[in-house]
């Protein structure tokens, strides 16, 4: 790039860093006609489908729960379920546990057997729509930082093209350039495993829901 | 296979004797093939233990998977390779790559087991492999996104869906053209004829239902559809359809709804839903058509069904993503 054009991009930045304090969205980004769409629809970076609440029936095919009672009055049901929805607790574990429950459940067991599948399916919804929010503030993140690299990558360009550049400053141009690159790299790396999270939970609610509806 | 393992119980002449008598011999073990998209892997399952006898390596993102008419070559799509790899059944190592062109999802083999149709998802085309010679034979233009190919009982008509032009396209094996195109509901996938070849099944993964189209006049003779209480209707994804040979029953995978539906072939009528796994894509029957089998691509497994009884008999865990499925013949 020419030093003339440097000045031009340079001009261009000087007028994106005001016009973005106003709050509108540069034309640099490429995100900028989704705009509309991305006020009621948080950005979503995975390759799996964004997928709603996992529904009952998606699961469940046993005894309608609205009509098994409130899961969270039953205090042995809502600490299975508590038990069961969480992910530190094995699968293998399940069958045992609900063995257990079976054993003291009474004569009403098929009932609070479906009252430990709606907590333990309500705990996993919880559990799944705080990880899809944390999947979007992560994007929003990542947008950012792509910009932040785009611009740097530019400039860094441009100090080079202009010859008589203050090497110090160039060289620390360059080093936050590679920071930021590998920090944006890193993480969209690490995104490819929070994607498959909410797939997880979904695995884990149709394997309890199984095994409950094994034991009715 | 299964008689030779088992063989070693008996003394040969009293096994022999019990054949000549013709006692009812134990139902025949097959073992059903599982592509594995996200574990470039084929599972094998032994129908008779219910579980996972190997776990073969194959090319990346196997999908699409079927055997010859002698059952001793499996064809697997491995999209990612831009290849189908043929394993040797009796030993499961690849024993050739052939030519499919780019991103090979599904296929479908001709009768005489010498020609492959394949659906190239990238180019929206057909092509046809001649096996022997491993040779692009003809290249047939189709709509967007091929998917679905399915061969009629006689091998004369070939039907290919497309994804996103939501049509059935119409081939004449004869001469590769192309001879009408149906419209169909939202993002086609799967074509099957019935036994008669009178009528082909095209499931709409969006529409949300199965298109029966008259092979002799290439009407839609009904739309079935399906309706699981409590489920939205995006969550009704019809993908994998089997038609039982004696003409009564279907089965129809439901992908987002986690079941199959059982579907009554002469009324259309859909009798029940059982719920098999997470996201179940294909089905496959074993050859006598007393078990059927399903993928689901997100609970990595695979789900045993009775058919005589509807019922879901076994869970059996399998590699990443199982994507398509076919029983060995014997």
């Amino acid at each position: 790039m020419s030093g003339k054009a440097f000045l031009l991009v340079f001009g261009f930045y000087a007028s994106l860093a005001a016009t973005a304090l106003a709050q509108t969205a540069p034309g640099a980004t490429q995100a900028a006609p989704d705009e509309a769409e991305v006020s009621n629809q948080a950005p979503w970076p995975c390759a799996q489908r964004r997928t709603p609440t996992i529904s009952a029936a998606a699961v469940w095919a046993g005894p309608d729960i609205a009509k098994a009672g409130d899961w969270e009055q039953d205090a042995e049901a809502a600490a299975l379920a508590e038990k069961l929805a969480s992910r530190r607790t094995p699968l293998a574990e399940i069958d045992g546990l609900l063995d257990d429950f079976v054993k003291k459940a009474g004569a009403d067991k098929d009932q609070r057997l479906t009252r430990v599948f709606a907590g333990a399916l309500a705990l996993i919804n919880r559990e799944r729509d705080h990880i899809l929010a944390g999947i979007a503030h992560f994007a929003e993140g990542q947008e950012r930082l792509a910009e932040r690299v785009r611009k740097e990558s530019e400039e860094v360009a441009d100090d080079a093209d202009k010859g008589d550049a203050d090497a110090k400053a160039l060289a620390e141009a360059k080093v936050e350039f590679a920071w930021d690159k590998r920090i944006f790299a890193e993480r969209s790396q690490s995104l490819t495993y929070v994607c498959e999270t909410p797939a997880i939970l979904e695995q884990r609610a149709f394997e309890i829901a199984r095994r409950i509806q094994e034991k009715l | 296979m299964r008689f030779g393992g088992r063989s070693g119980f008996f003394h040969p002449g009293f096994f022999l004797a019990l054949f000549m008598l013709a006692a009812p011999a134990p139902a025949l073990a097959f073992r059903i093939f599982v592509t594995n998209e996200k574990g470039n892997s084929v599972s094998v399952i032994d129908t008779d233990k219910q579980q996972v006898v190997e776990t073969v390596p194959v090319g990346r993102r196997p999908r699409g998977v079927s055997i010859s008419p002698d059952g001793k070559l499996l064809y697997v799509c491995a999209s990612d390779d831009n290849a189908i790899n043929v394993l040797d059944v009796a030993t499961m190592k690849i024993v050739r790559s052939l030519e499919s062109g780019p991103d090979p999802e599904r296929f479908a083999l001709n009768h005489a087991g010498d020609l492959l149709y394949i659906a190239n998802e990238d180019n929206a085309e057909v092509t046809v492999v001649d096996l022997a010679k491993n040779l692009i034979l003809a290249q047939v233009p189709v709509g967007v996104e091929p998917e679905g190919m399915g061969l009629s009982p006689n091998g004369d008509l070939l039907v290919a869906t497309s994804e996103t032009t939501n049509m059935a396209h119409f081939i004449d094996t004869r001469s590769y053209r192309l001879i009408d195109s149906v419209l169909v509901g939202k993002r086609p996938r799967i074509a099957v004829f019935n036994r008669s070849g009178t009528q082909v099944w095209v499931s709409s993964e969006l529409g949300g239902d199965v298109s029966v189209i008259d092979t002799a006049n290439h009407q839609i003779i009904r739309k079935i559809t399906f309706d699981v209480p409590g489920l939205t209707k995006e969550e009704i994804q019809p993908v994998g359809v089997v038609l039982s040979s004696d003409g009564r029953k279907a089965f129809v995978a439901l992908g987002y709804a986690n079941r199959v539906a059982v579907v009554d072939q002469q009324s259309f009528a859909v009798e029940k839903y059982l719920l098999v796994g997470v996201r179940v894509w294909h089905l496959a029957f074993t050859p006598d058509e007393k078990l059927l089998y399903t993928t689901n691509g997100n609970s990595n497994d695979v789900t045993a069904i009775d058919v005589a009884r509807e019922k879901v008999i076994k869970s059996i865990s399998v590699g990443l993503e199982p994507n398509d499925l076919v029983s060995s013949l014997h």
